[in-house]
């Protein structure tokens, strides 16, 4: 049997009907809801958790701080609050009583720092007092902490007649370096945090996208096949058009529950930027590797990107769309839900499994491989590691993998979907496709 | 217009489950396809509507191969269901969509066919409340506004009422060519005559009929011409009298208020039942009959009930089944 227009007659009105209920269905809707709230307090919550601070006018904990220099080297008071930006708001004073007596002196909002020597022998010693511990340990205390630090530093070279230059050059810092001829002949172009962790993060989106398309398709199909509707529908829809009317239903719903939880993600970012300092968001990327400088992020990548992703959906609804027409009753769709699940787990597992690798024989075979190179192809060319020609290749295979699929479903489809009975397993569905099996007699 | 249908077969594997089913119907009726359980008839009905592909044979609506694009089909299917969690509202109008009715157009069939099979209350749950509200509010205490109802589901109804949806489903095209398949199965007495009703109707109007049941009386009741399938072949097959006519009036019912066994023995005449003096008998035709009647008349025996009959289609049924089997 090959596929004709007709085959998809009426394909519109079921997508419609689908989607509509869909999002009719309670708990499709809470689903939505909560995954939507989710993504708008994410930003606020990475923020306050991140230890961002809230850059409004609020006040600082320390407006006072008071300098005991018990040592002979002088340091100059006014040069503390000029080295951080932050720290202009504090009034730095000498302190002109006992460190022992700080209670007695300190008022809220007053902090002392005593910087003395036990003996000659021994180092140097700076301290923070406060009447509280938020205090001592504020922001405000440690910057200051830094600050006077520094410029006690400076006033001992000062007083050693040592130049900051000098200084500069005994304590820069040296790195080792060891090269093997390979990584000299391929350098890295993305370090192995990069393509780890956007590799596990790609991978990880893009198995929760299709386990959640495939758990809808089955369930949709099932819930047809056990209301005993198919024989209805099927006098004025053929059965791969109700198949592939479910899919796109199924698919749209999904990414519209993508692309909502990003524009909330979105709104969250714009909306919290306006009262906190966001770019503890940037960090937490950063912190992994991921950078935009980093990848070959451009338009033809993200195009790239989106076909990869289409691709793939395409073979796994499909795949959904199989095991769950191979079903008769609801009682048989977890099982129905495990075959594709397993499949995109191993899509999966393998896509992390090579994340670590620098290019190479094993990459390029993954990135080419039908189901896996939905995992890896697109990542792989955003580090470097494939070029754009495997890239299209990949489309290639999983495209052909794609109408092979849709072919053997339009054999057997129409006897799929009006079977009723335990459930078809893969050997009876070849079976079905040559023309062998018993399978969809009802009388 | 015309129905042809031609050398239909259907084979899984080397087991073959309709073989070479031909019949036609040249105008407006009833064609009844009767059958044993696992006979074939749906798998015939499945390979007509082209839901299951036919290994030979085809199916002609006015010379054209039967399609929703050749003929507007109504088929109410035996394995019979609705979405249990959706409103039913919305599942006739997509129905009448895919069958390519506008919503609007839907709407008031739904609205007519509501009316006749008594389903308003759940497709106007509304309507119905606020005609019910009115009525309360000419009381002495006036009713408050009543709650807006939510619309029903389809697990919500009774098995009866959810048959009567699905009968809707199939009429709401308007269809040229209604296939029932059982469908006065699970029905109480009152919905079977609504839905007798409305077939009767359908009829009326000139539409073309197939209709598959195990109910021979209803059958009977609608159908000029019959097919009886066993084991995938088509084992007798014609006009419904004529058939009847072919086999003769062999059934005799006789209710006497006397023992009349010698008499029936004499004349030849076999019992098939008999309680107080009502006989059902098995004659070879009207002349053994009459000489069983003249008998009786001679001996002054009086007679309450002499009904002479052909066989019914019941009879006939379980008779060319049974040949089939033995001859297998």
């Amino acid at each position: 049997m090959t596929l004709s227009k007709k085959d998809f007659q009426g394909t519109g009105k079921v997508f419609s009907f689908t989607l509509l209920q869909m999002l009719k269905n309670k708990a499709n809707l809470v689903s939505l809801i909560i995954m939507v709230l989710f993504s708008l307090l994410s930003v606020p919550f990475m923020v306050l958790t991140g230890g961002a601070d809230m850059h409004m006018d609020e006040e600082f904990m320390i407006q006072t701080a008071y300098i005991r220099n018990e040592t002979n080297y002088t340091i100059d008071l006014e040069q503390i609050a000029e080295l951080e930006p932050e720290l202009s708001a504090i009034a730095v004073k000498e302190a002109e009583f006992e460190a022992e007596d700080y209670e007695a002196h300190l008022n809220p909002g007053e902090l002392l720092i005593r910087i003395y020597q036990e003996s000659l022998l021994e180092g140097f010693v700076v301290e923070a007092s406060a009447l509280t511990e938020d205090e001592s340990e504020s922001y405000e205390a440690s910057l200051m902490m830094g600050a006077v630090l520094r410029v006690f530093d400076q006033a001992r070279y000062e007083a050693m007649g040592i130049t900051e230059e000098q200084i500069a050059v005994i304590s820069s810092s040296y790195e080792v370096n060891v090269t093997s001829v390979d990584d000299f002949l391929n350098p890295e172009t993305t370090s192995f945090d990069t393509r780890y962790w956007l590799q596990y993060i790609y991978a990880i989106v893009i198995m929760v996208l299709s386990i959640l398309a495939v758990s809808y398709i089955i369930r949709a199909i099932v819930e047809e096949k056990a209301s005993k509707l198919v024989e209805l529908l099927m006098v004025s829809v053929k059965p791969l058009a109700l198949v592939v009317g479910k899919i796109l239903a199924s698919m749209v719903f999904v990414f519209g529950m993508i692309a909502s939880m990003v524009l909330g993600f979105v709104i969250s970012y714009l909306v919290s930027s306006l009262f906190f300092d966001v770019s503890v968001v940037g960090g937490i990327f950063g912190t992994l590797g991921i950078s935009a400088d980093s990848l070959n992020v451009d338009a033809p990548a993200i195009v790239s990107i989106v076909i990869s992703v289409l691709t793939g959906f395409t073979t796994f609804s499909i795949l959904a769309g199989l095991f769950g027409s191979a079903c008769s009753s609801t009682s048989e769709m977890e099982s129905a839900i495990m075959a594709p699940t397993m499949i995109t787990m191993a899509g999966y597992l393998v896509s992390v499994a090579i994340s670590g690798m620098n290019g190479g024989p094993v990459v390029i075979f993954c990135s080419l491989c039908p189901i896996i190179s939905v995992f890896c192809g697109p990542v792989q060319y955003l580090v470097g590691n494939i070029g754009f020609p495997v890239l299209v290749l990949s489309w290639v295979l999983q495209l052909a993998v794609v109408v092979l699929l849709a072919l053997f479903c339009a054999k057997i489809y129409r006897e799929l979907i009006i079977y009723r009975g335990s459930r078809v397993t893969v050997k009876q569905m070849i079976a079905m496709a040559m023309g062998k099996s018993g399978k969809g007699k009802v009388n | 217009m015309s129905l042809q249908v031609t050398n239909l077969t259907k084979k899984y594997g080397e087991k073959t489950v309709v073989d070479h089913l031909s019949f036609s119907m040249e105008k407006p009726g009833v064609y009844a396809l009767l059958g044993t359980n696992g006979a074939g008839k749906t798998t015939s009905i499945r390979m007509m509507l082209g839901m299951l592909a036919r290994d030979e044979g085809e199916v002609l609506w006015n010379g054209a191969p039967l399609s929703t694009a050749t003929c507007n089909v109504g088929y109410l299917a035996e394995e019979r269901g609705l979405y249990p969690k959706y409103t039913l509202m919305d599942q006739l109008i997509y129905f009448a969509g895919l069958r390519g009715v506008s919503k609007a157009e839907a709407k008031k069939r739904i609205k007519y066919w509501a009316e006749r099979l008594e389903v308003e209350e759940y497709l106007y749950p509304n309507q119905v409340k606020t005609d019910s509200a009115e009525k309360k509010k000419t009381g002495l205490f006036a009713a408050k506004a009543p709650k807006k109802a939510k619309p029903k589901l389809a697990d919500q109804l009774s098995k009866g009422n959810q048959q009567k949806i699905q009968f809707m489903t199939a009429l709401i095209s308007d269809p040229e060519l209604l296939i029932l398949d059982e469908p006065l199965s699970g029905l109480d007495p009152v919905n079977t005559d609504l839905f007798k009703g409305i077939i009767r109707e359908e009829i009326n109007k000139g539409k073309y009929l197939i209709m598959s049941s195990h109910q021979m009386a209803t059958v009977e009741e609608f159908c000029t011409d019959i097919t009886i399938m066993n084991r995938s072949k088509a084992v007798l097959q014609g006009h419904l009298n004529e058939i009847k006519k072919s086999y003769g009036r062999v059934n005799l019912s006789l209710k006497v208020e006397q023992d009349i066994e010698s008499y029936i023995r004499q004349a030849g005449a076999s019992i098939v039942s008999e309680k107080e003096f009502e006989y059902q008998l098995k004659v070879s035709g009207e002349q053994q009959a009459n000489h069983l009647l003249g008998n009786l008349i001679n001996a002054e025996i009086p007679i309450i009930t002499f009904d002479l009959r052909e066989p019914s289609l019941h009879e006939i049924f379980v008779e060319k089944v049974g040949e089939a089997n033995d001859a297998e």
